[in-house]
């Protein structure tokens, strides 16, 4: 009674990213996927996440490109994830997770929650004060900051993803993944490892500063409704 | 062998004859009772205060005589009053989940729902079946249009090796639905729902995009969310669309139609599924209806060791058989007419939203089948409706013969509010609205 043997498919999928408010059709091979959960694992391993520490993650569905490699890193480290809509309408469940369990960190908070989180009456504030890590996207990161918190940035690059490992620190993508370029102050990615889809000074409609630290490339000066 | 010869995915399990399905029903059954027991401080105490312990069930008849039922509200009562997140149900250590979901929230505040994909079984092997029935194999490409909540749905079809295409479960990415289902021509959709072919209306109407073109390589669209009314029927012929209903089985699991078109399969060697007369208190008096006859949904699961629902009433209305199918499956088939906790009982007359539908959608300007019953209790004396409108109609006229067609069909004279369609949709997640509403 066992399954079929089913090989892989040819492609992980094919979902889209967004340079500025034009979508681009994005096709991602398995290996890609895995190169960016081992990136992703160095990310939460950084942050110091332990076996059975939560993470929540809010996002949309064509996000997952980005979401799915940090979801199964937290799992690789021995965490637990949960899952809610980027979306006004369900920051009901969002508020409900933040209430009921403890997290260690939550990812992809965006404005879109903030405002259903307001709608509802509930403080996004109060709620998040207790997570010692909240990676914020830019629309969101600037409320946060006004309520008194220290949030993270996070942002998509076109289809590379820039985390910042401390707040002020300035979000940067993987550097044995992706290499940061700049046009007219517009910030360019090229592949660094095989991908399905190969990207050469790819625009990515986010305007910032780059600043080599460490030799590290970091954004800075985020123009604001860069990669929200 | 061509995709409607080679119909089974686990041919040896999806034709078991009844009585060995039975058999590992019950030894599933007898091995979750005691597991149960030991771990979930809810089922204890609700077992307990029935006088009842696994070690004296024996067979699937003692299971159905004597294991009292459990349902949200017990659930939600249990993590109120215990401060268990869980409520009561969690039988599995907490540092062995791998997620932690919730779910819909559609009849409530939602509830936790614990995973541990190293441990639970099955669910995602039941898909991967429904999948392969309906003609999706290794190298297709699969739609799949969804929200995240219910965790990575997207990966559903690597299973059957073939490659998702992944949207938002939102009218705003169907522009970017037609480009890309012209260009990788899928073969399956999962899902669309009635505000999805209400945005694929208007964007023909805007766009005059051939839609019986874009829909023609797909061999099956699953349908979810609500019942399919009667003008969203008429589009999915006109289109030509293979649609396939499917519904969540008792919060157990899932069904689906086959290609027979008769009746969603649930699979019984993931869960066991009874049909109950809806008014039964506990196992005392729940009579279970007659092959065929419409009753409440009780599910449980046989294979979820970390979270297992046992004799979940569901309050799902439907109709149950375990005659063997067309498509040659043994597994039982349903068919949902609604929520037990949907009905009204207006002066005495029992209405359901299905009811209402069909007279709603009857109207041009209330086409969408866009409406809410009102009220504060499950008996009232007069029908109330809030309806959705579309166009900038004279309201006063159109409300009189909103009530004037539903009188006709439902047998009640309503009082109706007329709202822009808009108003409604925001109420709802991407794929429905609440069909009854308090105020």
């Amino acid at each position: 009674m066992s399954p079929r043997a089913i090989a892989a498919a040819p492609l992980w999928g094919v979902s889209r990213f967004l340079v500025g408010r034009e979508s681009v059709t994005w096709e991602l091979s398995h290996q890609e996927i895995q190169a960016d959960v081992a990136a992703a694992r160095r990310f939460f391993e950084g942050l110091g996440l332990g076996r059975g520490e939560r993470v929540l993650f809010l996002s949309r569905l064509p996000e997952a490109p980005y979401f799915w490699p940090l979801e199964l890193a937290v799992l690789s480290l021995g965490g637990q994830l949960s899952s809610a809509d980027a979306s006004p309408f369900d920051a009901y469940r969002s508020a409900m997770f933040l209430r009921t369990l403890r997290y260690r960190a939550v990812v992809g908070l965006d404005g879109a929650v903030l405002d259903g989180l307001e709608a509802l009456g509930a403080d996004p504030a109060e709620l998040l004060r207790a997570v010692p890590c909240v990676l914020a996207r830019p629309d969101a990161a600037a409320r946060l900051e006004a309520r008194g918190l220290r949030p993270q940035r996070m942002l998509f690059l076109g289809p590379a993803l820039a985390l910042e490992s401390a707040a002020g620190a300035g979000p940067a993508p993987d550097p044995e993944l992706w290499e940061l370029g700049e046009s007219a102050g517009e910030i360019q990615v090229t592949n660094r490892t095989p991908r399905a889809m190969q990207f050469r000074r790819q625009a990515t409609g986010v305007r910032a500063r780059i600043e080599i630290r460490s030799g590290r490339a970091l954004l800075r000066d985020l123009q604001p409704s860069s990669g929200a | 062998m061509d995709a409607s010869q080679d119909r089974y995915f686990e041919p040896e399990i999806e034709t078991l004859p009844r009585s060995e399905l039975e058999a590992r029903q019950e030894q599933l059954l007898l091995e979750l009772l005691p597991h149960a027991y030991e771990r979930s401080p809810l089922y204890r105490e609700l077992w307990s205060a029935a006088g009842v312990h696994p070690r004296e069930i024996r067979s699937l008849a003692d299971f159905r005589a004597r294991i009292p039922f459990i349902d949200k509200d017990a659930i939600r009562a249990h993590r109120d009053r215990h401060g268990d997140p869980y409520g009561g149900l969690l039988c599995a250590d907490p540092s062995e989940l791998t997620a932690i979901h919730s779910t819909s929230g559609t009849t409530g505040d939602p509830t936790l729902v614990p995973e541990s994909w190293r441990a639970s079984g099955g669910s995602s092997a039941g898909i991967a079946r429904d999948f392969w029935e309906l003609g999706v194999r290794p190298g297709d490409r699969v739609v799949v249009c969804m929200f995240t909540f219910r965790g990575p749905i997207y990966t559903m079809p690597h299973a059957l090796g073939a490659v998702p295409l992944i949207f938002e479960h939102s009218p705003l990415e169907l522009p970017r639905w037609v480009e890309l289902v012209r260009r990788y021509r899928p073969t399956a959709m999962y899902t669309v729902s009635g505000p999805l072919l209400l945005g694929l209306a208007e964007l023909e109407r805007e766009s005059g995009v051939d839609l019986r073109e874009v829909f023609s390589s797909f061999r099956a669209v699953i349908f979810a969310g609500e019942p399919l009314g009667a003008r969203a029927r008429e589009n999915v012929l006109r289109w030509q669309v293979p649609l396939y209903e499917h519904s969540s089985a008792g919060d157990v699991g899932a069904a689906f139609e086959c290609r027979e078109r008769d009746g969603m399969h649930v699979h019984e060697d993931i869960g066991y599924y009874e049909c109950i007369e809806p008014g039964a208190r506990g196992p005392e008096d729940a009579t279970p209806v007659p092959d065929g006859s419409v009753g409440e949904l009780v599910a449980t699961s046989l294979t979820n060791r970390v979270f297992p629902m046992i004799r979940y009433r569901s309050d799902d209305l439907d109709r149950v058989t375990r005659a063997r199918c067309g498509c040659g499956r043994t597994h039982a088939r349903l068919w949902t007419l609604g929520r037990k906790g949907d009905e009204v009982r207006v002066a005495g007359r029992s209405v359901l939203p299905r009811d209402v539908w069909q007279a709603v959608e009857a109207l041009d300007e209330t086409s969408a089948g866009l409406f809410q019953i009102i009220r504060r209790a499950r008996d009232v004396e007069r029908l109330r409706l809030r309806v959705g409108y579309a166009g900038e109609p004279q309201l006063a006229e159109l409300a009189e013969r909103v009530a004037a067609s539903v009188a006709k069909s439902v047998g009640v004279e309503p009082e109706v509010l007329l709202v822009p369609n808009a108003e409604l949709l925001a109420l709802g997640p991407p794929h429905k609205i609440p069909r009854v509403a308090k105020q």
